[in-house]
């Protein structure tokens, strides 16, 4: 039996996984190392179809590396649909009060309300409420000021016993900390969708999660939703540079080890100390379309994960990533996500989407062709960088989808995460 | 910069050396996609313009609420006439009676090319007295006397020097953003971007319905007066807001550069043209204001700007909704209120809408005696437990058809638009059906 290593970067739409023999990470000899674009598989599918076939041949995970931009997908969700919350009197959803127009984070019918002198009796029979309203509930939110600590303790442990995880805000005065429990509730479901998916895998392999600079095992949800951006922020620093350029297939972005104290997130306002990050350029998911005024456009809004780009073989709206089709599909990494390029019906479908769209624009005797299209996104992507003053000897430029914008940078250079994470991974 | 433009408006690049510099960008029209030119080149900002020597818009961003284009054009307009302003000059005021809006917003006038002006606004709460049109920064260097009189000065001194060395900053990053910035300041572009956004303009217009409209209202006893027109005489596509009888200011008014931003706001949303509001379209639009009128003088202090803006963008929705449905369907106005809180010395504001509401979180400042909401109804009672100066600056547009489900009340008490000092024990109470 041979000891082994898996790294794992889940993106909000596809996934890179590697596994590595222990005592060869640095080596960078793959036992196995493949992208998938996700709306096409899960990580489950993957990790039973793909990895398990090696633990039956003797191969065992002693750990799990992961990195993840998966919470994304959280973020144009209401979340806490079976969050219990516990509150004061007279203080019933008041985390809303900071934004009304926000995502919301618990449900209403969901709160049970704290009067100064409650009897026990209230807490069982509130309770016996919500679970006729929702069954399913099994997380609760407990934010109570001015009450006496012996009283907490009794609310807690009576979830506990009823088998709730139990979230405490401890500053319950405080609306921010109390989105930021809520979301730490909210976002616990998902959290472990993961985490039970590599324990099914492999049940004795330690996981460690990305967050804040380095591998951990323990940390808050909401930590999640930046492990990405700081695993990005750890290679700049890495590599001692000023600035990082990062064109993916879900985002095009520069970071600059610079922190925020207040995250906007679309569920209100949170105090958590989180990198900034600005977007570059056009969204690659940005649908390409011919608007009411009859000139091409890009929608701006990104197209939904499912089904995803033409690349992807579902879709019929082309996206801005579908515009580089041709150099997608010569790339290996990238073909391997979109196994269906290598096909010759894709890339005409693709292509005949583009000659539609030239087609339709309202002055067609000079209309934006494909080429021009991409001229655009790549030189659009140019001048938000140039505002940004970059000097040529400061930058990383990390991210699969570089290659798109070889006019801009000469010196491309191969990213992969799992490579990242293993250069990590064997400094823990 | 060498930039030539094509026949059709696309510039061919020609390819360099691999490697990421200024020199590889093609810097060309795309047409109408060259909005993105600007909204990278402005990014930093909220409520900002462009304008050429000649003081043409070439571009307008500005936030939903407190909409200040005209007011930027308007102090534009008393700089260009009465100083010089040159590459590297930065100006501010924050006079109501001359182009200013509150006290609060800052206006910045600055000079990036001799073809392209940059003004903005951003607000500081923390400024309550007036600013005259005075040199924040001359050639790139900081202006000594006012930087000492103004900012050093202060007891808060570190919030206000980080406020105005970030706006020079925001400055700098446009000033610094070569070629970028020649490429904008070029006249065959600018061209490009007017005809665009014209026959954008031209486009949408034909689109909508043409007509007339108009609307009486007595908003607490005074008559307003207006009138949408739009039509097309002679090929040009006008819109035309005419307010005349409307009644003469007393208290209660507000500059017409307040108004007009608000409108042609408005206008800009119905037509679809956000990104293209420039010069050819400010063109078309004609707005009639009696002078001296409620509408049209101004408070020196902006006291209800913000009630008015809120007051006339519902006026002109409901004008365009009135000239777009059917005449069957002739639908009723019903003026909402809507308000804007500023709990001054600490720093808090509130924005309570029609259809939403915003209110800072105060624990830390208030004892929260209430803070609830149930089916859309926003409840909350905030109680001053300390000695400590505070004062609330309401803005309110206070509507009788809302006063059932919207107040605003110290002490029980229903307050309008105006500056009230909070005693120690006094509790602010609200009530907001959304």
């Amino acid at each position: 039996m041979s000891d082994t290593l898996l790294a794992i970067y889940l993106g909000e739409s596809y996934a890179e996984l590697e596994l590595r023999a222990k005592d060869s990470t640095s080596t960078k000899e793959p036992l196995f190392k493949k992208s998938f674009f996700l709306p096409q598989t899960s990580l489950k599918a993957i990790l039973q179809q793909q990895i398990k076939p090696l633990i039956e041949t003797g191969v065992n995970i002693t750990s799990v590396y992961v990195v993840t931009k998966y919470l994304d997908r959280l973020k144009s969700f209401r979340l806490g649909g079976s969050v219990v919350q516990v509150l004061n009197h007279d203080q019933e959803n008041n985390y809303v009060f900071q934004n009304s127009s926000k995502l919301s984070l618990a449900a209403s019918s969901l709160i049970i309300s704290i009067k100064d002198h409650f009897e026990a009796s209230h807490l069982s029979s509130e309770l016996e409420r919500i679970k006729k309203i929702n069954p399913e509930a099994k997380k609760v939110v407990i934010s109570l000021k001015n009450m006496p600590i012996e009283k907490l303790q009794s609310i807690e442990t009576f979830f506990k016993e009823n088998m709730f995880t139990v979230f405490v805000n401890q500053f319950p005065d405080s609306m921010e900390s109390l989105r930021r429990t809520l979301i730490n509730a909210g976002a616990e479901g998902t959290k472990e969708e993961i985490v039970t998916e590599i324990k099914e895998l492999a049940p004795n392999a330690e996981i460690l999660f990305w967050v804040n600079s380095e591998f951990k095992k323990t940390f808050e949800n909401i930590d999640l939703f930046f492990s990405a951006d700081s695993f990005l922020n750890h290679t700049l620093l890495l590599n001692k540079k000023n600035i990082l350029i990062h064109t993916d297939l879900e985002r095009w972005i520069i970071l600059k080890n610079k922190y925020c104290d207040v995250w906007n997130s679309p569920w209100g306002d949170i105090h958590y100390s989180h990198l900034q990050t600005h977007q570059l350029g056009i969204h690659p998911f940005s649908e390409v379309f011919i608007n009411g005024s009859g000139h091409l456009s890009f929608s701006q809004q990104p197209a939904a994960i499912e089904p995803g780009p033409m690349l992807a073989g579902r879709s019929v709206k082309p996206l801005v990533v579908d515009a580089f089709y041709q150099v997608i599909a010569k790339n290996k990494n990238l073909n391997q996500m979109f196994s269906q390029l290598t096909q010759t019906p894709l890339c005409s479908k693709i292509d005949s989407q583009f000659k539609v769209l030239e087609k339709g624009q309202i002055h067609y005797e000079d209309p934006l062709t494909i080429d021009i299209v991409q001229d655009f996104i790549i030189n659009k992507l140019g001048y938000d960088i140039l505002l940004f003053k970059l000097k040529e000897e400061s930058f990383e430029w990390t991210g699969h989808l570089n290659i798109l914008f070889e006019k801009l940078n000469g010196h491309l250079t191969e990213f992969t995460w799992t490579d990242e994470i293993f250069k990590r991974a064997t400094n823990v | 910069m060498d930039i030539s433009l094509s026949l059709h408006g696309l510039m061919k690049y020609s390819k360099g050396p691999q490697m990421f510099n200024n020199k590889n960008l093609q810097l060309a029209s795309y047409g109408h996609l060259d909005f993105y030119y600007f909204q990278s080149f402005l990014h930093a900002f909220e409520n900002t313009s462009l304008v050429n020597l000649s003081g043409d818009l070439l571009f307008s961003k500005d936030t939903a609420h407190e909409p200040t284009t005209t007011s930027r054009l308007v102090v534009y307009q008393i700089v260009k006439r009465y100083l010089n302003l040159n590459p590297g000059d930065i100006f501010i005021t924050n006079d109501p009676e001359n182009g200013g809006y509150t006290f609060q917003k800052i206006f910045f006038i600055s000079c990036l090319t001799p073809n392209l002006f940059l003004i903005w606004n951003e607000n500081f709460n923390l400024v309550n007295f007036k600013i005259p049109l005075s040199p924040l920064l001359e050639s790139h260097k900081k202006n000594s006397m006012l930087w000492s009189a103004l900012i050093d000065n202060q007891t808060d001194s570190e919030k206000f020097n980080l406020f105005f060395n970030s706006q020079i900053n925001h400055y700098n990053s446009c000033f610094n953003a070569t070629p970028f910035l020649d490429f904008l300041s070029e006249p065959d572009f600018q061209q490009i971007w007017f005809t665009t956004c014209k026959s954008e303009y031209d486009r949408q217009y034909d689109l909508r319905a043409t007509g007339q409209t108009d609307l009486s209202l007595k908003y607490f006893n005074k008559l307003i007066k207006s009138n949408l027109i739009i039509d097309e005489r002679q090929n040009q596509k006008s819109i035309t807001l005419d307010f005349s009888h409307t009644q003469l200011a007393e208290e209660q008014s507000a500059a017409s550069h307040v108004i007009e931003s608000t409108l042609i706001q408005e206008i800009v949303k119905f037509y679809n043209l956000g990104v293209f509001l420039s010069q050819p379209i400010l063109n078309q639009i004609k707005l009639i204001m009696p002078p001296k009128s409620l509408i049209s003088k101004a408070h020196s202090k902006g006291q209800y700007n913000f009630e008015f803006q809120s007051l006339f963008k519902q006026i002109i929705e409901h004008l365009f909704k009135k000239l777009n449905n059917s005449k069957k369907l002739d639908p009723k106005f019903i003026l909402k209120s809507e308000a804007q809180i500023n709990l001054m010395e600490i720093n808090i504001q509130g924005l309570l809408l029609d259809d939403h509401l915003k209110i800072g979180d105060v624990y830390q400042k208030l004892t929260v005696l209430k803070q609830q909401m149930k089916d859309n109804l926003f409840i909350c009672e905030y109680k001053k437990i300390n000695d400590e100066p505070m004062s609330l600056n309401l803005n309110y547009l206070n509507t009788e058809n809302s006063m059932s489900f919207r107040s605003i009340k110290i002490n029980s008490q229903n307050i309008n638009s105006g500056l009230y000092k909070l005693n120690k024990n006094d509790v602010l109470s609200i009530e907001w059906k959304i």
